[in-house]
């Protein structure tokens, strides 16, 4: 069978777009197997950076691998702000505003006293989350220093 | 190797690359809860009672239980595995078959196969295939099965070929309603003169198919659904069941047709989607969806492709002069038509897979003789540089969007791993709501497929939101 010659042109406009796929899911792929996701956003480097930014899949991970969700790290500064860089995973998930991650936590026994649940619900009304608070303070709260707690927490990254 | 042979393996390694991008992705999707988790609860059962489940409740999926059985024996316990790898293999029979389907022989073909590729993979029917993580997807295992059909009705006969005929109907008739769809392709190619499949299969198969529906209605006495039983989409929202019944009692015809125009609008021109006017309503509201124009602009082009198709081969077509390229179009209308009409209660992109997949054969064969004519319209004189003009721009807008499409799937990929893997942190209020209390099996169950999806195959971060602005990601 003889078939005439396709142009050029012809092949380039239609052969061009699909390539360039091909290549970038090629290059998206062979990057992604030597660690190299430039398309990605940044992995959380902790639990409490999982946490505020409410990756559960990621919280539950660290916490099996024997994180401690009370202990006070490091987060970056884009993750919840510049002026709260020092915080527990249990208090950045009250950031991360997703009730379900606390109920998580409160399962995986995060929040282990009436003192810790009276905190964080404090720090629930400091921060305007209300159906965290409903959870975690069902009767309201009282005594509550919402102030205080900001002061507190932010002070620590100084 | 002849330039036949040649472009032909260029096609199937093209086929091989996609498979691999999206198997890739495919792997990183943990098997999902919804629709899984207490099903893979039951397989723990015998096989004879597994079997059973599917032979229940008006419903004839024992195919379905005795596929999800097998591959769950097979496993030993590693149902992360063994589920997505099944579901990487549909991958790739998919595209491999669909491409010994186009059997592109000139660089013209393989040009469009390799557009249709994309066609095939970035079709919002094939998505929804791929990106529902149930351990094996059974609408993906119809579109293999339709493939398969295909092939051996347009092959060469062999003496095995009726009884593969008869045996592939049998498996997809009993795995879920649409593979009814590969009886009725064996009787269309046979019609069409195509006799890959000889008369003696053809009338197997039809057997089969009174068979099906003496068993299926006279002895399960399964009726059709009832309008509560689903939510559906109509004009410019989705309604619950409740909501469909109040509108639709008494006067069901209308949602039956609407459903009926519906998919076939929907496959054509990517409008409507799972029976919404998504693209409209979003023009109404004045923010126009640009993942939905580049569906829209996408699939209405190829359409248009196609239809020039059939219009330039309707005097041959009228005269029963049909080619084998006449075939494969006639194929997919009827296809389209009868997936339709399956669809009539209950409309879903993804029930319109199998059409779909034809869509993109038929795309093939409209593609290739478009270029064909711009080839040939370039060589001759006197044809005017503006008709090849648009018939470039055709071709580039064509690839472009549809590749956008196609990268737009992987991208989608991304985020459906994403979504599966963070609801199964939240695995135990799903059980809490369906076991009380949860048996020791269920537990173990829990414990282990949790473990698989979040500890062993970590979350990855979703993909930069800049860079999937044209991707359908929801």
């Amino acid at each position: 069978m003889h078939a005439p010659r396709v142009p050029a042109p012809v092949v380039l406009v239609t052969a061009g777009p699909v390539c360039v796929a091909l290549i970038i899911l090629v290059a998206f792929m062979a990057g992604e197997t030597v660690g190299y996701s430039p398309l990605r956003y940044r992995p959380p480097h902790s639990v409490a950076e999982a946490a505020a930014l409410a990756t559960a899949s990621e919280v539950l991970r660290h916490l099996r691998a024997g994180a401690d969700p009370s202990a006070i790290v490091t987060v970056r500064p884009d993750v919840i702000s510049s002026d709260v860089t020092k915080v527990s995973a249990v208090e950045a998930a009250v950031w991360g505003r997703t009730i379900e991650l606390i109920r998580l936590l409160d399962r995986e026994g995060a929040i282990p006293t009436p003192e810790r649940r009276q905190y964080l619900a404090c720090l629930s009304e400091a921060l305007d989350a209300r159906d965290i608070l409903a959870y975690l303070a069902p009767h309201g709260i009282s005594g509550c220093d919402a102030a205080g707690i900001m002061h507190s927490i932010q002070s620590r990254g100084r | 190797m002849t330039a036949e042979r040649t472009w032909l393996r260029v096609s199937y390694g093209v086929a091989l690359v996609f498979s691999m991008t999206l198997g890739y992705l495919l792997l990183l999707v943990p098997i999902q809860i919804s629709d899984s988790f207490v099903n893979i609860v039951a397989l723990e059962r015998p096989f004879g009672e597994v079997i059973r489940e599917g032979v229940q409740g008006g419903y004839l999926r024992p195919g379905l239980w005795g596929a999800l059985k097998a591959v769950y024996d097979l496993s030993q316990g590693d149902l992360f595995t063994w589920y997505r790898w099944t579901q990487v293999l549909q991958v790739l029979l998919v595209l491999l078959v669909f491409v010994t389907l186009a059997r592109p022989a000139t660089a013209s073909a393989a040009l469009a196969t390799l557009i249709a590729l994309t066609v095939l993979i970035g079709h919002q029917s094939f998505a929804w295939t791929v990106r529902e993580a149930f351990p094996i997807n059974t609408f993906l295992t119809i579109v293999v099965c339709c493939g398969v059909a295909a092939v051996l009705a347009f092959g060469v006969h062999r003496w095995w070929s009726d009884v593969a005929a008869a045996l592939l109907f049998v498996f997809a008739s009993v795995t879920v309603e649409t593979g009814l769809l590969v009886g009725g392709i064996f009787l269309v190619c046979y019609a069409l003169g195509l006799r890959g499949v000889s008369w003696k299969g053809a009338a197997a198969v039809a057997v089969l198919i009174a068979a099906y529906f003496v068993f299926r209605f006279g002895f399960l006495e399964a009726a059709t659904p009832a309008l509560n039983e689903r939510e559906a989409g109509f004009l410019f929202r989705r309604y619950d069941g409740r909501e469909i019944a109040s509108l639709f009692a008494g006067r069901e015809a209308i949602l039956y047709a609407y459903n009926f125009v519906a998919s076939i609008l929907g496959t054509l021109v990517a409008e409507p989607r799972d029976g919404v006017l998504r693209l409209t309503r979003s023009v109404l509201d004045g923010e126009p969806d640009l993942t939905m124009i580049v569906g829209v602009v996408s699939s209405t082009l190829a359409t248009l492709v196609i239809a020039r198709y059939v219009w330039l081969r309707r005097a041959a077509w009228r005269r029963l002069e049909l080619q084998r390229d006449d075939q494969i179009v006639i194929l997919f209308l009827l296809v389209l038509l009868a997936n339709s009409a399956i669809s009539y209660a209950y409309t879903k992109d993804v029930i319109m897979s199998p059409a779909a997949f034809f869509f993109a054969a038929a795309f093939v064969v409209a593609c290739r003789d478009f270029i064909d004519a711009l080839t040939t319209g370039s060589q001759a004189i006197g044809v005017g540089r503006t008709a090849q003009a648009v018939g470039l721009a055709v071709l580039l807008v064509l690839s472009v969007t549809w590749s956008i499409r196609a990268v737009g799937l992987h991208a989608a990929l991304t985020q459906t791993a994403y979504k599966m893997r963070e609801q199964w942190a939240y695995v135990d209020e799903f059980i809490a709501r369906r076991y009380s209390p949860v048996p020791p099996n269920v537990e173990a169950l829990k414990r282990k497929l949790q473990t698989d999806a979040v500890i062993t195959h970590p979350q990855r971060p979703e993909l930069r939101e800049g860079l999937t602005m044209l991707f359908e990601m929801d």
